[in-house]
């Protein structure tokens, strides 16, 4: 396998969808190469940082005005909606 | 990791992440596909039986409450469980929106649409996906409207009339190559990192960036990437790995370990 051919299948490699075969070509190629097997560690581990990060914390004032709008909003579309409280 | 078993999870899911409680990564061949509710897909029937369940129970919502029950709640009018899935997945909605749109007030705009377009489909809602995943669509077009806005493109296309091609042999080989010191469940907690996230994200094109953010961070399918961003399949995948190789660049180049920098010209070929 060539470094065009790798670089082709890199996505489906490091998504787990590559056909079986390709894969084993891959798979030979990292054994006998360092440097391609360090990126491809890399690349799921900056998949995962991405995907594990913390979400950005909503500005405080537009907290307050999207839970205002939000309430306002179900109010006028749920004029008769009331909870059952538990007792 | 064999062959026969590439269809493993590659990455780790962190357990204790109250949002996901209900949730867990299913291996199957799409191995970064979203974690997804495992209950029964809930029917019509299913989502009635819940709510006359809850009518009788009347059981106080806590931040332990499962998504299914807050829905169930919000169809039948309970205000309160819609503030709290609004509560639940606000801060996804808006960095999504942020990191898509890289301005504030866009971003503000794009949140509260979403959930008052949520507040106004909920009827609609089926549970044939999570909540989230749901919301989280719902936001995405909502975000990718205001691109084409911003482009004065009608069409869903986010190209000019023709589709802007990348090609595998313009995309820049890895330069720095080096194990990282930490894994990614000890980074991912540090107010830093999460500051290089952002930064090497605003450094790739937006025509990179949405589609590692439509089809690594939130879960589509390239096919689903595709549809959204009106591109070919081929072409999103070529910008998904330049993407990606980008990101890992940047990311490398400070967390990686200089002691273990591996050279280049040591590559096989």
């Amino acid at each position: 396998m060539n470094c065009a051919e790798l670089l082709t299948a890199l996505n489906e490699y490091v998504d787990g969808t590559v056909d079986p075969a390709i894969c084993e070509e891959f798979e030979e190629h990292m054994a006998g190469c360092n440097p391609c097997r360090v990126v491809v560690d890399n690349i799921r581990k900056t998949i995962t940082l991405y995907k594990e990060g913390r979400p950005h914390a909503l500005p405080v004032q537009f907290h307050r005005r999207l839970h205002t709008t939000l309430r306002r909003r179900w109010k006028e579309t749920h004029p008769a909606s009331a909870r059952p409280t538990a007792s | 990791m064999g062959c026969m078993n590439n269809r493993s999870a590659h990455i780790s899911e962190f357990p204790g992440d109250s949002s996901r409680r209900e949730t867990a990564v299913v291996t199957n061949s799409a191995s970064f596909e979203r974690p997804y509710t495992l209950d029964v897909s809930f029917t019509t029937s299913s989502f009635d039986a819940l709510i006359r369940d809850l009518r009788k129970m009347a059981k106080p919502i806590t931040t332990e409450t499962a998504d299914t029950e807050l829905v169930a709640l919000a169809k039948i009018g309970d205000l309160d469980a819609f503030e709290a899935l609004t509560n639940r997945y606000e801060r996804r909605v808006y960095s999504l929106a942020l990191r898509m749109l890289r301005q504030e007030q866009d971003a503000e705009d794009v949140t509260q649409q979403t959930f008052l377009s949520a507040m106004q489909n909920l009827g609609g809602f089926r549970g044939d996906a999570s909540f989230s995943t749901w919301l989280l669509r719902i936001a995405s077009h909502a975000a990718l409207k205001v691109i084409r806005k911003r482009k004065g493109l009608d069409t869903i296309s986010l190209e000019e009339a023709t589709e802007e091609t990348d090609h595998y042999d313009t995309i820049p080989h890895p330069e720095y190559i080096a194990d990282w010191r930490q894994s990614p469940e000890e980074l991912v907690h540090k107010s830093e990192v999460q500051r290089l996230l952002d930064d090497a994200l605003a450094k790739l094109d937006e025509k990179h960036r949405l589609v590692f953010l439509l089809r690594d961070v939130e879960g589509l399918s390239v096919k689903e990437a595709a549809e959204a961003l009106g591109l070919s399949e081929a072409n999103t995948k070529v910008r998904l790995l330049r993407a990606r190789l980008q990101l890992r660049e940047e990311l490398t180049r400070t967390l990686g370990d200089p002691e273990r920098r591996v050279s280049r010209t040591a590559h096989a070929h």
